[in-house]
């Protein structure tokens, strides 16, 4: 038996949903309530939470978080979205399990939840088009982070110190002064980190800078 | 019934054939061939989606001056409030509708409530 929480702040919507899932043999409705401070007592009974993208002040979105953080085994289905594929993935990100359309069928809503409740998905072509797309842009800022950090490991101490400084909008005089040292100096520094980093300015160089913060 | 978007209607639709003495006659996704079913289609009941203003659309004062016997259920898209009108009768504002209380209004057809009415 799938048990389903209801979430949503219009009770005519929730009395609805729950008349039709009352009418499935393998679900179980496990209450309606209208917050997500209502809901987050009630997770724990439930294996499913149906949430409308409707609550007050964005907090769909932040219950969606805090489901998936507290209580990883239950299951959150998002109901009433919109068609856009930016608005389904901000809650696929946040950790919703599953999503159903405003333009959708009640089989697609049953065949949603009984999905989730396994552990599986069913996406739209569109959607799934949206999710690969982001994958593959997740996957090159990762690559571009660790190739930027074996980069910027190869800098000496000096060197990274000289692009703090250029990151902090200094000059090469003004860094001299505050390294007390040559600007001849400086140039070689500056020209050795472009060199090694594979930029050719030292704007370029400065958003390496996070990385060094990170490491 | 002429009811978007497409889950609160199926949702709706799906309920209506469940309960007796409910015969739920066509489903429209919009207004538009609505007078024309009407026509040919008799009903008691026309339920209908309020425009984005929360208003009755256009089309519900021509069905109700043609089909004085018909009441429109109107319901907001996103089912927050609801609007009941008859032949003769001010329209009846239902704030926060719960199912029980659209279901007993379609069903006590012939009386007439309340001005406005705060559901559960």
């Amino acid at each position: 038996m799938i048990r389903v929480l209801l979430v949503t702040q219009i009770g005519l919507i929730g009395n609805l949903a729950a008349a039709i899932l009352k009418g499935e043999p393998d679900i179980e409705v496990a209450g309606i309530v209208t917050s997500a401070e209502e809901a987050m007592g009630r997770i724990p009974e439930c294996d499913v939470v149906l949430v409308s993208p409707r609550l007050p002040d964005g907090t769909a979105l932040d219950l969606t978080c805090l489901i998936t953080e507290q209580y990883p085994m239950v299951k959150v289905v998002i109901f009433g979205l919109s068609e856009s594929s930016e608005h389904v993935l901000r809650y696929v990100e946040a950790g919703a399990a599953g999503y159903v359309v405003r333009d959708s069928e009640v089989e697609d809503l049953l065949s949603r939840i009984r999905a989730a409740a396994q552990d599986r998905a069913l996406v739209s072509p569109e959607i799934a088009a949206s999710l690969m797309s982001r994958v593959a842009t997740y996957a090159q800022i990762v690559t571009n982070a660790e190739t930027g950090r074996k980069v910027t490991a190869a800098l000496t101490r000096r060197e990274r110190e000289v692009l703090a400084l250029i990151g902090a909008g200094l000059s090469n005089p003004e860094i001299a002064g505050r390294l007390v040292i040559e600007v001849g100096t400086v140039k070689r520094h500056v020209h050795n980190i472009l060199h090694k980093l594979g930029v050719r300015s030292r704007q370029d160089a400065a958003a390496h800078l996070f990385l060094l913060e990170d490491g | 019934m002429a009811v978007e978007p497409r889950l609160f209607r199926d949702m709706l639709s799906r309920l209506f054939r469940r309960i007796e003495g409910l015969h739920l006659r066509a489903e429209l996704s919009g207004p538009s061939g609505l007078e024309l079913l009407l026509e040919q289609a008799e009903a008691q009941w026309v339920v209908i989606s309020l425009a984005p203003d929360g208003a009755l659309p256009e089309v519900v004062n021509r069905i109700v001056a043609g089909h004085p016997s018909i009441s429109i259920l109107g319901v907001a898209e996103d089912g927050s409030g609801a609007l009941v009108k008859r032949a003769g009768t001010p329209i009846r504002v239902i704030a926060h509708p719960s199912l029980a209380l659209l279901l007993g209004t379609m069903q006590e057809a012939g009386q007439q409530g309340p001005d406005v009415t705060e559901g559960d």
